[in-house]
């Protein structure tokens, strides 16, 4: 199981256009960003695609400068529950 | 509340990439990270495994695995972010078929040329290579012994190496594979300036108005220095990209001017580009009086190939860097005539463009970083074209300060840190220093505690050569660690594969996975892989970086050091030293190399001991377990003698002790009092430049020269060594991918990247396919005069060809490009291009 972070850099025209396309993607959470054009992305595997190949379409997302991975979890324990 | 490891994980997943990116979010995006930063995750800091770029990431260990990574939100060269390669780098360690056993070709219970690989043990893989290195250097003398290493070795493991080979063996057969992917820039740093590296950083990513990249994809090679390069593109007002290369790549995205220009002209380009600065009177007149000789290079050098092959036959001057002083006048006339209308004529890129790109560089207004890669290194003419970039910079005063940089980026993760520093090319020994020089051997023998006269005067074989030379029976024992030569090496089925299995050579590979090499080898050693052992890496902008091992490697596979320094321990010192040697250190006589080399009383001075991080965190050190000292702190205080020491013979590579670095996010030599330095040879940031010296305040001297001048050298055009004629007819060019790492031994064991590029294409035109009735996704057979591979057809990928050129990339053992290719070679480097060579293309 494949929790990652991400910078998804956009061209500053094509802000909402990319954020639209990136939000279809499944397993894609967008946290913020918007105003810097800097999107904050999550990427988890979801039914029929890995997070790693969903990160990888992103770099054909027209208006996407650049997609930059930040943080990747990859252990088989994510639904542990952690006492508080 | 019920959490779940789930929320705490995407909390500090969020968490990181607003800090890396500079957002602000909502407090309750992050707060599970405020409250547990680490998520039940042990943290530390390593530098990536894969390019020369050099980016800290974090890997997180449970129980005894990696099973996380972060981009290192403290590191100055990525500040956080990671490429998607970076992704992968838990999953490279954890390939289905890595080798944990030694295995050695038998028939009948014997080691067999022709036999197959049998799982055996660490003492009979030992015992059957020492008995083929002792036979071959009692008949072959130490020439008939070699090594080829790896700029993806750490610097102790290139360290010890180059101690094994060149005290040990007495032989200078030890070269890198980033002979490969380096050399030329080695070659030009040391024509013009004297001593080896960039003079600028990475800093100069925020401080240049203007770009320019010459045969260097760094969208794609280079990930994290472009998204560098793109912010500063995008937020500093007036700040241009120009482009340069022989197709179109992901960079051209960005470019305010790409040009596309015709193989080999980079060398006619740059001469208009000076020629432009002279004759528009540019040129800053007080720098170049104070701090540039002007000189020529010999011309007609040839290609770097076999002797008897005609193209050496008709040079002139084959293999000569003979450099001539000239005058102003006459550097002035030399590239007086490349014109623009000549330059434009030869290179294909339309006039404005040309134009527009001197102009950036003749204006003193605008500040100026180059960069390049292999473009101009893998190139036959690549020390003369990495020299006439340097020229321009020259002419201009544009270099070693913020901005103004021409900056030789690298391809592997410490081809400078350790292939070029630590002297594990065929002429070199650590720190700049050189075989033939005797005071450089006497300076060597003295650290190394050796007799006088020990190290060979004589360059040993460079790894083109090796390849010959183990063809021709000459030299009969090749231990490569840490690369894929067998994949990489130019003319698979005329050099490399006729000299692995000629019957007479023993080759050795020391490899994580069952690569090419690996298979083409007689005796292959498991080896413990980058975090599997403690390190360290020189990145290309002379950050060297240490980590601690973080977990185990598996079965029995031992890192390179120990196999290194355990292989030592085979022989006896009388037979691999002359009497008359040893009569010099009697005390020598009996002893092991392994004792002479490493229990010396420094490799050795450091007890067993154990490693902590700061918050008291304790990791294993396998190799300091196994010989019951320190090693790696050992080797890397004996190598510091060579470049911090008082007396030595080069200033200017001073390093810091051993436990900074583990401290630290990486320090950019030279070290001087505990500083890094940034820009070298300029006063105010370099402190071997000082104004107590007699220079003035912000000035220069470039002290890797006696004189305190670098040189400008002029060299004309000359023709690349094959091009395309009616019977090949297409330029070939090759390279890398995004996705891949060289020779995909560690990415294509990555399902994720398998799948998403799983086999070579061949990018091509339209045209040029359809002249040929292909069309995309058609298979194609392409060959040369070397050989032939079938390959996918690509007409609209991420790469967009010229008519007349195609590129492959290299990274499929399925598809080896490499039985394409010529091993011509930059004549002064030794360099192989693998960017031009003449092949045809038919419908498979």
């Amino acid at each position: 199981m494949n929790i990652c972070s991400l910078v998804v850099h956009a061209k500053p025209e094509q802000h909402q256009f990319v954020h639209a396309r990136l939000e279809e993607f499944p397993g894609v959470e967008i946290h913020g960003g918007d105003d810097s054009g800097k999107f904050i992305v999550t990427v988890e595997d979801a039914e029929s695609v890995s997070a790693a190949d969903t990160m990888m379409a992103f770099n054909s997302v027209e208006g996407v400068i650049s997609s930059t991975l930040i943080y990747h979890y990859g252990g088989d324990d994510l639904d542990e529950e952690v006492s508080k | 509340m019920k959490l779940t490891r789930r929320d705490f994980i995407k909390s500090n997943a969020i968490a990181a990439a607003a800090t890396a990116a500079g957002v602000t979010l909502p407090a309750a995006k992050t707060a599970l990270a405020a409250e547990d930063p680490n998520a039940g995750v042990r943290w530390d800091k390593a530098a990536c495994r894969y390019c020369g770029t050099g980016c800290s990431v974090l890997m997180g260990v449970k129980d005894g695995k990696v099973v996380a990574s972060q981009g290192d939100p403290d590191a100055p060269v990525n500040k956080g972010l990671n490429c998607i390669k970076g992704y992968f780098l838990p999953k490279i360690l954890y390939g289905e078929d890595r080798l944990t056993k030694p295995l050695l070709r038998k028939k009948n219970g014997q080691y067999a040329k022709d036999g197959d690989f049998e799982e055996v043990s660490w003492d009979e893989a030992f015992d059957v290579m020492a008995e083929h290195w002792k036979k071959a250097l009692k008949e072959k003398g130490p020439s008939g012994v070699g090594m080829f290493g790896s700029g993806q070795w750490t610097v102790w493991e290139g360290y010890a190496a180059s101690k094994l080979m060149k005290a040990g063996f007495r032989t200078n057969n030890l070269d890198p594979n980033a002979r490969h992917c380096m050399a030329s820039a080695v070659g030009a740093f040391m024509r013009a300036f004297g001593i080896d590296e960039p003079m600028g950083c990475y800093d100069d990513l925020e401080h240049a108005d203007v770009f320019v990249l010459w045969g260097a994809n760094m969208a794609e090679m280079h990930p994290i220095l472009w998204s560098r390069l793109t912010d500063t593109r995008l937020t500093k007002k007036g700040c241009e990209v120009h482009v340069l290369s022989t197709y179109e790549n992901r960079c051209f995205e960005l470019a305010d001017n790409g040009m596309v220009f015709v193989p080999q002209t980079d060398l006619a380009i740059l001469n208009y580009i000076a020629n432009y600065i002279i004759q528009n009177k540019a040129y800053n007149k007080e720098f170049i009086d104070k701090h540039v000789n002007f000189t020529k290079t010999a011309t007609d050098i040839g290609y770097g190939l076999r002797p008897e092959d005609p193209r050496e036959k008709a040079a002139k001057n084959a293999g000569k860097g003979k450099l001539t002083k000239i005058s102003f006048e006459e550097y002035a006339e030399s590239v007086s005539e490349y014109t623009l209308e000549k330059a434009s004529k030869m290179s294909g890129v339309p006039k404005d463009k040309l134009e527009k790109l001197a102009k950036v560089y003749a204006d003193p207004n605008k500040k100026v970083s180059s960069y390049w890669t292999m473009g101009f290194n893998q190139h036959t003419r690549g020390v003369w074209v990495n020299g006439l970039l340097y020229n321009v910079h020259l002419l201009m005063g544009k270099i070693s300060e913020p901005g103004n940089s021409p900056f030789s980026l690298t391809g592997q993760p410490s081809a400078c840190g350790t292939a070029r520093e630590v002297g594990t090319f065929s002429h070199r020994l650590p720190a700049d220093l050189v075989v033939m020089k005797e005071p450089h051997r006497k300076f060597a023998e003295k650290i190394w505690k050796l007799p006088n006269g020990t190290i060979n005067p004589k360059k040993g074989y460079h790894a083109v050569l090796m390849h010959r030379m183990l063809k021709d029976g000459k030299m009969n024992c090749y231990w490569q660690q840490c690369n894929n030569n067998m994949q990489a090496a130019a003319n698979l089925n005329d050099e490399s594969l006729p000299g692995w299995r000629h019957p007479d050579n023993f080759i050795t590979v020391t490899d994580p996975y069952p690569t090419v090499s690996a298979q083409a080898a007689d005796l292959i050693l498991p080896t413990a892989m980058w975090i599997e052992k403690e390190g360290a890496y020189g990145n290309a902008e002379r950050r060297t970086q240490f980590w601690r091992q973080q977990v185990k490697a598996p079965g029995e596979a031992r890192s390179d050091l120990w196999q290194t320094m355990e292989f030592a321990r085979r022989f006896k010192m009388e037979e691999v030293w002359t009497p008359e040697l040893l009569d010099q250190m009697p005390e020598y006589k009996g002893k092991t190399l392994f004792e002479v080399l490493y229990e010396n009383g420094q490799v050795n001075q450091f007890p067993k001991q154990e490693v902590t991080d700061e918050a008291g965190n304790v990791y294993q050190n396998d190799e300091m377990e196994d010989f019951g000292f320190y090693a790696q702190k050992g080797l890397f205080e004996e190598y510091r003698m060579f470049n911090s020491a008082p007396d030595v013979i080069k200033k200017g590579h001073e390093m810091a002790p051993y436990e900074s670095y583990h401290k630290a996010r990486g320090i950019r030599w030279p070290v001087i009092d505990g500083k890094e330095t940034l820009w070298r040879f300029r006063e105010g940031y370099d402190p071997h430049v000082k104004t107590s010296d007699g220079v003035a305040k912000g000035d220069v001297k470039f002290y890797g020269k006696p004189d305190g001048k670098a040189n400008i050298i002029f060299a004309p055009y000359e023709p690349p060594a094959e091009v395309p004629d009616k019977d090949f007819d297409l330029w070939l060019c090759t390279g890398r991918v995004l996705e891949h790492w060289h020779s995909g031994s560690m990415t294509r064991r990555v399902p994720e990247l398998y799948r998403a590029v799983p086999d070579a294409v061949v990018f091509m035109h339209k045209k040029d396919a359809k002249k040929r009735r292909l069309r995309n996704g058609a298979m194609a057979k392409i060959s040369s005069r070397r050989g032939e591979i079938v390959c996918r057809v690509e007409t609209r990928g991420r790469n967009r060809m010229p008519e007349g050129l195609v590129f492959i990339p290299w990274f499929d053992a399925g598809r080896l490009v490499n039985k394409l290719t010529l091993d011509a070679t930059d004549p002064l480097s030794k360099e192989t291009d693998y960017k031009k060579c003449a092949v045809k293309i038919s419908r498979a």
